[in-house]
């Protein structure tokens, strides 16, 4: 089957299904609305809205999941433009220039920034359909070595790019690794760390260990301190929307770049949207011949990180449906709930389940598409959205977290547990050490086990020959040169503080 | 380094050691002629987490704690307060089920982040409480803890 047969396929799985396009302009819109609300990030947003696809087939339920992750990358932006308070972590870098220029002229701003995420988020669909396929294929020759290799690949890059602590970093991904040993061992079956709790033999959840520490730590971190942005009423001229659209057309190369580097760093496992809109924002500044001029609302410094995040939610899901590492955190909470449907993705996604990755795709596509067509009139009644008081949205996310994790299995302890990780992500943040290396430990755990365990017995106990495999060797001298690049960066600041210094 | 991340990070190691101590039973036995077993990777995360942890507490002991800007409002014992509250809620939620126990935590909940009105308390807590057992249990089919006992006989009073 070729890739337009495939897409066709995937056209009329959605539309043979009545609502398909409507539960997926929902998934959108849910996403955009979660993703404009400061503390609201991607992965919170998907894990809420989980449990109201436990009625929906299960590829449908994927479609408005993805529709959710596309939606919350479009509305973070929204907040970080006319507020300076970034809806989700991607959209921080939108605040360098996209909150200057919204001060004169918000409607260029949001024109600006609706057209680019939408840009960024199309070309990498295109990327991404065709990279999950031929990578997809190509795993198929994938070993336990290699599994291996990729699993540490993930973890090195979460714990060293765009991290401030290292070290940090690292605790935090060996506690998710950590926590993913509970329960049955991956090579012989034995029962690990249960101290006899029919709960524990089964391995903790990942879908209430994901609400948790994402959203009820945000809650208890709301406990702590309250905080309540007063959003003030924005006039936006639909009619002066369209200037921002049209000044897109004049920086191709800034867009087309973004968009490469964006789809990239997204392929890479363990990585996400908040690290390209970083690098694609510094590659603008570092390419511009106006340099001096960022962070007073050039355009570029908008629609650089814009183009980035964007293209980088499509790429994460590239090695998330192919390989079944995920992407970032978002697509790790994607992850998670493919599980809960009894899908594997990986490699056998082409052969077992061609449909779904299908289905995926159009839906990626269409949500892009509808978020250009539907944002732009919709800013409005959006940012009417953003004014429910904190004081009740927190009850009714509460009530989500509670719900969402004990609909999963209809087991009270999902709840306890739900809350248990809300505890540990509440403390986590508190001192500073990231979660998303948690998550992303809990997910790799077992296939970096499964790898290590099988891979010793398929190569005679020889941890060598890991490195005679040539793809393992690569991704391996990946993981080392990403776990070594802060250390490294260190190093050449330091030297470059000395010598200015002497001079 | 700020005093109670050192209390945490010691009651870690502590934790760290005696999980690696436990771990050592998972290995399988010589007869089955493997030489790794379940044990492994256990060892190698526990291992890595105790030198990670030793080497924060030997680096960052003496270390300045980053001034820490205290947000307004800002209140350990409510943060407490509602952590308490969760962890009570989830665990006597089979007792008392979903339908009686909900709207109190949600009013409560909502009362200790600054909801003070009776009338908008009360409302968000009995509608909240009554949209999602209403959409879980008719809409998605999950079967949503009714309680025991007197609990049980109230929340079928709403089942149907």
């Amino acid at each position: 089957m070729g890739l337009f047969d495939g897409l066709l396929i995937g056209f009329g799985a959605l539309t043979s299904q009545p609502l398909s396009f409507l539960i997926i302009s929902a998934g959108l819109a849910a996403g955009i609305i979660f993703g404009a609300m400061p503390g609201i990030s991607s992965p919170m947003a998907i894990a809420l809205l989980l449990p109201f696809t436990y009625g929906m087939e299960a590829g449908l339920a994927l479609c408005f999941l993805v529709a959710t992750y596309v939606g919350t990358v479009f509305g973070g932006g929204i907040t970080a433009i006319l507020f300076k308070a970034p809806g989700t972590p991607e959209a921080a870098v939108d605040t360098y220039d996209g909150y200057p220029m919204a001060q004169k002229q918000p409607e260029r701003a949001l024109g600006i920034q609706i057209t680019c995420s939408a840009i960024g988020g199309i070309c990498a669909c295109l990327i991404f359909l065709f990279a999950t396929y031929y990578l997809a294929r190509w795993a198929l020759h994938f070993a336990a070595p290699e599994y291996f290799g990729l699993g540490l690949l993930g973890l090195a890059a979460v714990t060293s790019l765009g991290v401030r602590n290292q070290r940090k970093a690292i605790i935090a991904c060996l506690l998710g690794l950590f926590l993913a040993t509970v329960g049955m061992g991956q090579f012989a079956g034995e029962s690990r760390f249960v101290f006899g709790s029919q709960y524990l033999a089964a391995g903790i959840s990942y879908v209430p260990a994901v609400i948790g520490i994402f959203a009820a730590a945000e809650i208890f971190k709301q406990g702590y301190a309250p905080s309540e942005i007063v959003f003030k009423k924005i006039a936006t001229k639909f009619s002066a929307l369209t200037t921002g659209v049209r000044e897109v057309a004049h920086h191709k190369l800034t867009i087309f770049k973004s968009m490469l580097l964006g789809t990239f760093i997204g392929i890479l496992p363990g990585t996400g949207s908040t690290i390209s809109s970083f690098i694609a924002y510094g590659e603008a500044v570092r390419s511009s011949k106006h340099p001096e001029k960022f962070g007073t609302g050039v355009p570029e410094g908008l629609i650089a990180p814009e183009t980035a995040n964007n293209a980088a939610s499509a790429g994460t899901m590239v090695p998330t449906l192919a390989l079944g590492i995920p992407g970032g955190s978002a697509s790790a909470v994607i992850l998670a709930a493919m599980m809960i449907y009894g899908l594997t993705p990986g490699p056998l996604i082409i052969q077992l389940q061609p449909k779904l990755l299908y289905m995926i795709f159009v839906a990626m596509l269409f949500s892009d598409i509808v978020a250009i067509i539907f944002m732009l009139p919709a800013i409005r009644f959006f940012a009417v959205a953003l004014t429910v008081p904190r004081k009740v949205l927190n009850p009714l996310i509460i009530l989500l977290c509670i719900t969402g994790s004990f609909a999963i299995s209809n087991n009270v302890a999902d709840v306890l547990v739900m809350f248990a990780f809300g505890v540990l992500g509440y403390l986590l943040e508190r001192y500073n050490y990231p979660i998303a290396p948690v998550v992303l430990g809990i997910i790799l755990g077992p296939v970096i086990e499964r790898g290590l365990t099988t891979g010793l017995v398929l190569m005679d106990y020889n941890v060598l020959a890991f490195v005679s495999r040539p793809i393992t060797a690569v991704l391996l001298v990946m993981a080392v040169a990403f776990a070594a690049s802060p250390i490294v960066r260190d190093i050449l600041k330091k030297r470059r503080v000395t010598v200015k210094e002497k001079n | 380094m700020e005093r109670t991340e050192k209390f945490l990070i010691l009651g870690l190691t502590a934790i760290s050691g005696f999980l690696l101590y436990v771990s050592r039973e998972f290995k399988l036995p010589a007869a089955t002629g493997y030489k790794v077993g379940d044990d492994l990777w256990p060892k190698i995360v526990l291992v890595g987490l105790l030198i990670m942890l030793v080497s924060s507490l030997v680096f960052g002991w003496k270390k300045q704690a980053e001034v820490r800007v205290r947000e307004p409002n800002a209140s350990a014992i409510r943060c407490l307060v509602i952590i308490s509250m969760s962890l009570v809620y989830a665990y006597i939620l089979q007792y008392v089920g979903f339908l009686v126990l909900t709207p109190l935590f949600i009013g409560a909940f909502a009362y200790i982040l600054g909801l003070r009105k009776i009338l908008p308390l009360v409302g968000l807590s009995l509608l909240l409480t009554a949209s999602f057992f209403f959409f879980f249990r008719t809409v998605l089919g999950v079967p949503l803890p009714l309680g025991l006992w007197y609990f049980k006989k109230f929340s079928l009073l709403f089942c149907g």
